[in-house]
């Protein structure tokens, strides 16, 4: 059992990551019925400096996720989005740090703040961060090749899993080449606010053994049916890709990750209208 | 949004992308459904008043899945575990999943899904609406009529279709492929023609392209008029429930509300997008009796409001979308489980 009191952070973090205010995650445990080891890194914010981004309401959801997901696999920090970048950008440090809630640094990271698709590169999609004008782009990423090597990404966030245009794989082909089994999030709007029992929902279908992939786009669907959920991942070949797109929580652990020129092929799934 | 660090724009470019071709696919609200809608942002009301209601008809999760394996799965075997208040039912070809009150549930027949891919079609081969509708209603009467029941001056409503669409991308060739691979019907339902709006009280059943089920999900209770004391509710009208959103909106946004009122427009064709602040747009407007369903955090009561899907985009092009409901009623009541009410205050 391993259980972190984020209050307790040191100094030296102290400045760049701030708790949730309210969030107690005091509870980390695995149950004996899920049998991989599955660590959860959560980071959400609802309101930006300087009001640079407008403010949302997603940290509910964040919890309630938490709240559900920690009776089947431990949850090692659930954090804000203050000076986060770095923990998204390949080679730093802060990357792999679980005290700072490194995207690397657990298998399973969940995310809820803006996406977005920089307005001068369609090449890039990014994730705001709560400091002025600070966005995670991920051209800059990696995932899954350093650290505890992260499995899975999901994020409650518009656009950046975007396909119509032809450019996911070129937006997220630097962070896919690191291994990342699989991606949820959205291509075009998800609505918050409308009801903020579809992160749990995504949990329970998670432990429900339903794929990954599927546990996302329902319960993202459910819950509003103007979202636009999609899931994304790689293969070595079209088969393989679509293979893959089926992984649950109790198979993620061990398929095998696809890195650099084992890449071969981009799949993806959405639900929804399509690029408005 | 813009990227500063021009050096990360060559290593991300893998290839060159182009706009795929114009496809079908696409989700919609059915014709009655976006009629109702520009009703709504012209009219908000047919009706001056409307009873208050309470959800009602709560039953065992455990009667409730035993009715529904009955149907669907007879004689298969199954573990059951409940998680919180919900039951849930597993097997290597299926997932029910009840709530805590029996008025909702949610089925996945994984043996189908796993065969929606390999029925992939072209995006234009989308299964038409009309017979969406006829599907569904024909699974409902068979699998679901004890638990999708209709009082008197209650109707079955059909609400929106949705598409599932798969793409992938080889890498050497470039070459993309696509195809949609499950067909959504969301059914709804009016009460005494008033719609149903939120979460409760649908029902959206999934079907592959050889029309097998691939999973359903349904929220049903029965509903009841509320207390004598607040039976009823006189409702505004479209302006007043404009000006509910616009601080609804700005309160949820951060950002000032503007001091100059949302006109209504006075036609009912293209209404929308309409300004709601220099910003922001209104999406959509749906006004009934609002219900956020079972599986939400359920409202104390069932009162008139207006759901809403308003999109902000900054200067920088990110946008955010903001959903809710705003009460209706001119004298509403606070619901801890209803944000809008908290935001526009006791009325």
């Amino acid at each position: 059992m391993k259980g972190t009191f984020l209050s307790s952070l040191g100094g030296a973090y102290r400045n760049a990551i701030l708790v949730v205010a309210g969030i107690s995650l005091l509870t980390i445990f695995t149950s004996p019925a899920m049998a991989a080891d599955i660590h959860f890194g959560v980071r959400c914010q609802d309101s930006f400096q300087n009001t640079w981004a407008p403010t949302i309401d997603v940290e509910t959801g964040c919890s309630d996720f938490i709240s559900q997901i920690q009776s089947s696999w431990p949850v090692d920090f659930y954090f804000n989005l203050h000076g986060a970048a770095a923990a998204f950008t390949s080679g730093n440090a802060n990357e792999t740090c679980n005290a700072c809630g490194g995207v690397d640094s657990v298998d399973f990271f969940f995310m809820s703040t803006h996406g977005t698709i920089a307005n001068n590169n369609a090449n890039y999609a990014g994730y705001a961060m709560w400091d002025d004008n600070s966005i995670a782009w991920t051209p800059s990423m990696r995932l899954g090749d350093s650290g505890k090597q992260v499995k899975a990404l999901a994020t409650f966030s518009c656009d950046t899993l975007k396909s119509g245009d032809g450019l996911l794989p070129s937006r997220w082909g630097s962070a896919f080449a690191g291994g990342v089994k699989i991606v949820v999030g959205g291509h075009d709007l998800l609505w918050t606010g409308s009801d903020q029992s579809a992160m749990q929902n995504f949990a329970s279908n998670l432990e429900n053994s339903m794929s990954i992939g599927s546990s996302w786009l329902n319960a993202v669907y459910y819950a509003n049916n103007s979202n636009n959920p999609a899931v994304a991942n790689t293969g070595a070949n079209a088969s393989d890709c679509w293979n893959r797109q089926g992984v649950n929580m109790g198979q993620i652990m061990s398929e095998s990750p696809l890195r650099d020129s084992k890449v071969g092929y981009y799949c993806w799934t959405n639900w929804g209208s399509g690029p408005q | 949004m813009t990227i500063r660090n021009r050096s990360f724009v060559t290593s991300a470019v893998l290839m060159a992308g182009a706009m795929l071709p114009g496809i079908a696919a696409r989700a919609q609200d059915l014709p009655k459904t976006k009629a109702h809608q520009q009703f709504s942002v012209t009219q908000g009301f047919s009706q001056s008043t409307l009873p208050v209601l309470q959800r009602s008809g709560a039953l065992d999760p455990n009667v409730v899945s035993s009715a529904l394996l009955e149907k669907l799965r007879p004689g298969s075997a199954y573990q059951s575990t409940k998680a919180g208040a919900r039951l849930r039912i597993t097997s290597d070809q299926f997932s029910l999943e009840v709530a805590g009150d029996g008025t909702a549930a949610e089925y996945q027949d994984l043996a189908v899904a796993a065969q929606a891919h390999s029925l992939g079609q072209p995006l234009s081969a989308e299964m038409p609406a009309a017979e969406l509708e006829q599907k569904g209603r024909a699974f409902i009467a068979s699998n679901l009529a004890s638990q999708i029941v209709l009082a008197a001056e209650e109707e079955l409503v059909a609400v929106r279709t949705d598409y599932r669409t798969e793409g992938g991308q080889e890498l050497a060739t470039g070459a993309i492929t696509q195809a949609v691979v499950a067909n959504r019907i969301v059914f709804g339902r009016t009460l005494n023609g008033v719609p149903v709006v939120g979460n409760g009280s649908k029902v959206i059943l999934t079907f592959t392209n050889d029309g097998s089920l691939e999973s359903f999900r349904y929220d049903w209770p029965a509903y009841q008029t509320a207390d004598t004391r607040t039976a009823t509710q006189t409702v505004v009208n479209a302006s007043e429930i404009l000006s509910r959103l616009q601080k609804v909106v700005s309160a949820r946004n951060g950002v000032a509300a503007p001091t100059s009122g949302v006109i209504v427009p006075s036609s009912q064709s293209a209404v929308f997008p309409l300004e709601l602040t220099s910003n922001t747009q209104l999406q959509a407007l749906d006004c009934g009796y609002f219900d956020g369903g079972s599986w939400a955090r359920q409202t104390q009561s069932i009162q008139p409001g207006c759901t809403y899907l308003a999109l902000s985009q900054d200067t920088n092009g990110t946008r955010t979308g903001y959903a809710g409901a705003v009460p209706a009623g001119a004298q509403f009541a606070l619901d801890s489980a209803w944000r809008e009410t908290q935001i526009l205050g006791e009325k």
